[in-house]
């Protein structure tokens, strides 16, 4: 626990909700060490995209606390690189200029910020698509420019909320193992929601799945098998790892000793 | 999507039709040119007063540009304080709509009268009829922005004013300029209207003592020359918003 770089400690938080208040997060705890990537999983609507924005600092928990290398940044921003669900490039910025934002927001001026990224863009396989507009690229490429622009801030920790969720199969395929790859060779911190198990065992050192609502911890599972791995060549022990964390989710036995939980 | 010549000709082949009938009716019929001269006759004399129509046309155009700058300017500051203030919105925006139903006839005269034949009460009048669409333009603009690429925003450690620059501003574009395009053709309207209501100069004026002397046919003319003064500010304002924002017209289509 010492070496975390992120901590989430005992996080609750409830929204506002037809008929009062209701409870959305009852008590998540998250330690996240440096460099390891970890993996949410959890029910649809559970809670997932909100505990990320509390660790990114887009709410404020009604209690408990987000440390960043031991430093308290609850309710704070500028200490995560956060992506959206939504990809939300800005259609006026070309790709270059949409990965360049976060060194523009931190004071560095556009020139300088679009020099920096370049080399950024290769390695996403964006080069040929510097001066595009976000309308001009296919789903796939808009993901990969969404995600070199959360990396290209240079914060140390990465929130990634569903990166791959609205991309079609196949296309999918291509970035989790063009992802797994590029994460090895760098070791960015990286905190992921996924509804993809698959992905998940693909991607993560630890896969933490959350209850139904509201959500808590409901258990965590490491996954051993040396980086990088292919989504399509997991080994035995991952594959158990899967088949625990989807046995978990009620997806796999039989159906009345584990219901399927309605969203 | 057809773009360029392709898409003006059938309206340049209307025009032409719709003249060319217009002149035979008249010839065909012998109308009596102050009921309704030809078109030919028209040209002719707004020819041949060239010099009295492009002194009134320029009076005209200067009303129309001060009074749109300062309706784009104080425009600009309500709706930049009013996506501040979102409750203060709600309570404005009908007020904007409700401005927009004063008939401008009638309040002309009294502003005339309240403030005298100079630029002033033109500017106003022009102002009145243009701010409505420019405002709500920008606020719905504004708005346009969405709450996600705020927190986007927020998330990288923005202040107010970089989340201001580099998102409620940019997106806030395409709407403004559709704004901006509806509000130039009431302008030079409202300008015109303004001049009616009293003036010393402008093609209102123009117009008021031409009818009053029963030379229809230069009453046409300084209408001909209102609308050549409408079309080209309208296409001023498209070709400003060609370069302003580009994002809205995709170069190609999707690929890769
Ligand atoms: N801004 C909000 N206001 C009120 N309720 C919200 C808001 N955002 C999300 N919720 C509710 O919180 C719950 C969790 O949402 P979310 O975190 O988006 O789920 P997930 O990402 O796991 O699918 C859902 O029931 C959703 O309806
Ligand atoms: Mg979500």
């Amino acid at each position: 626990m010492g070496d975390a770089l992120l901590e989430v400690r005992d996080m609750h938080l409830a929204l506002p909700a037809p008929g009062g208040p209701r409870s959305v997060l009852a008590g998540a705890d998250l330690a996240v060490p440096r460099g390891a990537f970890t993996c949410v999983v959890g029910p649809s609507g559970c809670g997932k995209s909100t505990l990320l924005g509390v660790v990114a600092g887009l709410r404020r928990p009604d209690r408990g606390a987000v440390l960043l290398d031991g430093r308290d940044v609850t309710g704070t921003t500028g200490h995560a690189a956060w992506m959206a669900q939504d990809d939300l490039l800005l259609e006026w910025r070309t790709v270059l200029d949409n990965v360049a934002l976060g060194l523009q927001v931190q004071g560095v001026r556009r020139r300088e910020a679009r020099a920096r990224v370049r080399d950024l863009l290769d390695e996403f396989g964006l080069a040929g698509h510097v001066d595009a507009r976000p309308s001009e690229l296919s789903g796939g490429l808009r993901q990969r420019a969404a995600l070199a622009r959360t990396v290209a801030q240079g914060r140390e920790l990465l929130l990634l909320d569903e990166p791959f969720g609205a991309l079609d199969a196949l296309t999918r395929l291509h970035l989790q193992r063009w992802l797994a790859a590029t994460w090895a060779a760098h070791r960015w911190t990286v905190v992921m929601v996924t509804h993809d198990v698959r992905e998940a065992v693909t991607l993560a050192d630890e896969v933490v799945r959350l209850s139904g609502q509201p959500a808590q911890i409901a258990a965590r599972y490491r996954v051993d098998e040396p980086h990088p791995r292919h989504p399509a060549g997991l080994g035995p022990a991952t594959r158990r790892v899967e088949q625990d964390v989807l046995t978990g989710l009620g997806v796999l036995g039989a159906p009345d000793d584990a219901p399927v939980p309605v969203p | 999507m057809t773009r360029g010549p392709g898409r003006a000709l059938p309206v340049v082949a209307g025009a032409a039709a719709l003249l060319v009938l217009w002149q035979v009716v008249v010839a065909v019929g012998g109308i009596a040119p102050r009921l309704l001269p030809s078109p030919a006759r028209v040209a002719q004399q707004a020819w041949a007063h060239r010099e009295v129509l492009a002194a009134h046309a320029g009076a005209t155009l200067t009303v129309t540009l001060v009074g749109f700058s300062v309706s784009v300017a104080v425009a600009g500051v309500l709706a930049v304080t009013l996506d501040r203030l979102p409750r203060l919105r709600a309570g404005v925006v009908p007020l904007l709509v409700a401005s927009q139903t004063v008939p401008v006839l009638v309040v002309a005269p009294l502003l005339v009268l309240w403030f005298g034949f100079g630029l002033a009460p033109k500017v106003l009048v022009v102002t009145l009829v243009t701010f409505f669409p420019v405002a709500l333009g920008l606020v719905e603009g504004f708005a346009a922005a969405g709450p996600g690429a705020s927190a986007l925003l927020a998330t990288m450690g923005a202040s107010r004013w970089q989340e201001f620059a580099y998102v409620r501003l940019p997106a806030a574009m395409p709407r403004f300029f559709t704004a901006l395009r509806i509000g130039v053709t009431y302008a030079v309207v409202g300008a015109v209207v303004a001049e009616y209501a009293g003036a010393v100069h402008g093609l209102g004026t123009y117009m008021t003592m031409q009818r009053a002397a029963f030379r229809t046919d230069l009453v046409l003319a300084a209408v001909g020359v209102c609308a050549a003064l409408t079309l080209t500010l309208y296409a001023l304002t498209c070709l400003a918003e060609r370069v302003v924002v580009p994002w809205a017209r995709p170069r190609q289509v999707r690929h890769g």
